[in-house]
């Protein structure tokens, strides 16, 4: 067969072989990119693009089981979510998550990439060991933190021991700290991934917008303002968005510390969606909390887009 | 360094100032990863102490007497090597999975001239707005139909389909970057068109492929969402769930257990992470410009 091809190949741009498969001389369409493509689109209609509908349909439907009977319910869903208090905590305590999980680790990221990219020997090394929290298990992560901050853990015997409280603190136990607790880890597990996209960026600087700048006699904080920053601005754009995006995705960061707990203190829109989908088994109103959480994602990245005037992303 | 700086150094010879920038920058970047490491740490230092030394406060900062012990009785009386099983099995299947479909699809899609191209390939890159989440009650439904719910081809599927996007958008850009004249050696050679993709494409665009690979082993490794979900019999746990459910469970009693569990799930994504850590530092920085 492979001769064939091949023989067939060879002589078909001269003369047009109407047994060989890709006759690029033949006129029609040319079905091989789809036949490279099928496999994936298959898997991508059926497992995503049925269910995205389907979430969809089901949102304005109440189901009691899984795979039973529908009734048209028509917004009933969206006004339940809407009118629940809960859900407004919920949203209320992930735009703190948000502010935490993206400028904090923005902040400390830069301010590292910075510090790496003086070019001083050696520090590349830093780069690999602050990424390293990046890979490490979200499980895992919140586990080990649970643990620091535990009655007995490592926080507790760091302040206590400084003097700075008297009784060790019940962190995760607080509705005051469950949150920023959480945040504490999320800042760990952060600060190293937007620190490689930042060092990027600033690598990407080219050397001679600095040389310019040093002749033109710009002091250091000058030139990191009026030139660094503005150039940097599409890497700090991409670090803001997958930010928001993870922000509102993010689920086993708070399940795994505190599961949102004590009463609804550290609730975030992802757990609190899990709780009703599959807590309460709420399945309708489940699934148009998760259109609202689409939409909420989907604005406020677009609006990210926006207002930073770029359409480098 | 700039060539600026360097040249600066050389001229004005104000070494001391250097010195100190140098010393101030080594400093703070220390400060940095011993803050950065204090978790890990503790996570370690926790799995060698004895369940009556991790009771201590304020706590031992160094075991006292490092002991392996919580590691051979975790394995010996929990379902941790089942699970660990679990996790490689599902990690592994989903990255071979979503290469297979990912790789000839990202291949047309950089290299190929067709009608439908462009609105493909924005069709596989929204994927990646959309929070996956959102698709777990009729992904539920649905899997539970196909009678893939609670078993670990049910979510090798769906993070295959998870990962799809991403790893048809970061193939894409490797694709495209290749030489342009490849095929066409290769086409004149009367080497016909799947084989040029085996042999020659495939070859070269290794570097791409082990970096999709890597990720998608690590995010699988990693997921807890789905697999909390999806999976409901003890025997086909995660690592990461059963990590979690065993915390529920046991509660403190056995943290060192559980720390020395938590290690374990968290070295070989180390060990991937010390041989490939420029390839993945490198795609996890350079995905979201292309």
């Amino acid at each position: 067969m492979s001769s064939r091809n091949t023989l067939s190949d060879r002589i078909g741009r001269y003369v047009p072989d109407r047994f060989s498969s890709d006759t690029a001389t033949e006129p029609g369409i040319d079905w091989t990119p789809y036949v490279y493509l099928l496999p994936a689109l298959v898997l991508y209609a059926v497992v995503l693009v049925y269910p995205f509908v389907d979430t969809f349909i089901l949102s304005f439907q109440r189901v009691t089981t899984l795979g039973g009977e529908r009734r048209w319910v028509g917004l009933q869903n969206y006004e339940a979510i809407l009118s629940d208090p809960i859900f407004w905590r919920a949203g209320f305590n992930t735009i703190i998550f948000s502010v935490g999980m993206v400028f904090v680790p923005l902040v400390l990221g830069l301010g590292l990439a910075v510090l790496i990219d003086t070019g001083v020997s050696g520090t590349s090394t830093f780069r690999s060991l602050i990424f390293v929290p990046v890979i490490v298990p979200l499980v895992v992560a919140g586990i080990v933190f649970g643990w620091l901050l535990g009655t007995n853990g490592l926080l507790n015997s760091f302040l206590v021991g400084a003097g700075i409280i008297e009784e060790p603190m019940r962190f995760l136990n607080s509705t005051t700290w469950s949150l920023p607790s959480v945040l504490l880890m999320v800042v760990w597990k952060r600060t190293g991934y937007y620190l490689v996209i930042l060092l990027a960026g600033l690598q990407g600087i080219p050397d001679n917008v600095y040389e310019a700048a040093k002749v033109a006699g710009k002091s250091r904080w000058e030139t990191f303002r009026h030139i660094t920053l503005p150039l940097l601005k599409p890497a700090i754009l991409v670090t803001v968005i997958i930010g928001i995006i993870d922000s509102v995705k993010a689920f086993a960061h708070v399940y795994v510390m505190t599961g949102g707990g004590p009463s609804h203190s550290s609730e975030i829109l992802a757990t609190y969606f899990y709780k009703v989908a599959f807590r309460f088994f709420q399945f309708g109103k489940g699934a148009a909390y998760g259109f609202i959480l689409f939409a909420i994602a989907l604005t406020l990245s677009l609006l990210v887009i926006r207002f930073s005037g770029g359409s480098e992303v | 360094m700039s060539v600026a700086t360097r040249i600066r150094d050389v001229v004005s010879g104000d070494s001391d100032v250097r010195t100190v920038t140098r010393v101030g920058t080594i400093g703070a970047l220390t400060v940095a990863t011993i803050l950065v490491a204090i978790p890990l740490y503790w996570m370690v230092a926790t799995s060698l102490k004895t369940s009556v030394q991790i009771g201590v406060f304020p706590p031992y900062l160094v075991p006292p007497t490092p002991t392996i012990d919580p590691y051979v009785d975790a394995l010996q009386t929990g379902p941790w090597a089942q699970w660990f099983l679990n996790t490689v099995v599902i990690s592994g299947g989903s990255t071979l999975f979503v290469l297979a479909l990912a790789t000839p699809a990202a291949y047309v899609l950089g290299r190929r001239e067709f009608p439908a191209r462009k609105p493909i390939y924005v069709l596989f890159i929204g994927i990646l707005m959309i929070p996956a989440q959102i698709l777990l009650i009729p992904m539920y439904t649905l899997f539970s139909r196909l009678g893939l719910i609670n078993t670990r081809l049910g979510l090798i599927v769906a993070y295959s389909a998870f990962f799809l996007g991403f790893v048809v958008f970061l193939l894409h850009s490797f694709f495209t970057n290749l030489p342009d004249n490849v095929e066409d050696a290769a086409r004149i050679g009367g080497v016909p068109e799947w084989r040029t993709f085996l042999r020659v494409i495939l070859p070269m665009a290794k570097p791409g492929i082990a970096t999709a690979a890597i990720f998608v082993f690590v995010f699988t490794w990693n997921e807890f969402l789905f697999a909390l979900t999806f999976l409901q019999t003890q025997d086909l746990y995660t690592i990461s769930v059963g990590l979690q459910q065993f915390q529920g469970l046991r509660g403190t009693v056995v943290y060192n257990q559980l720390f020395a569990m938590s290690t374990l799930a968290t070295l070989p994504l180390m060990i991937a992470f010390a041989l490939f850590s420029e390839q993945f530092i490198k795609g996890m920085a350079g995905l979201n410009f292309k």
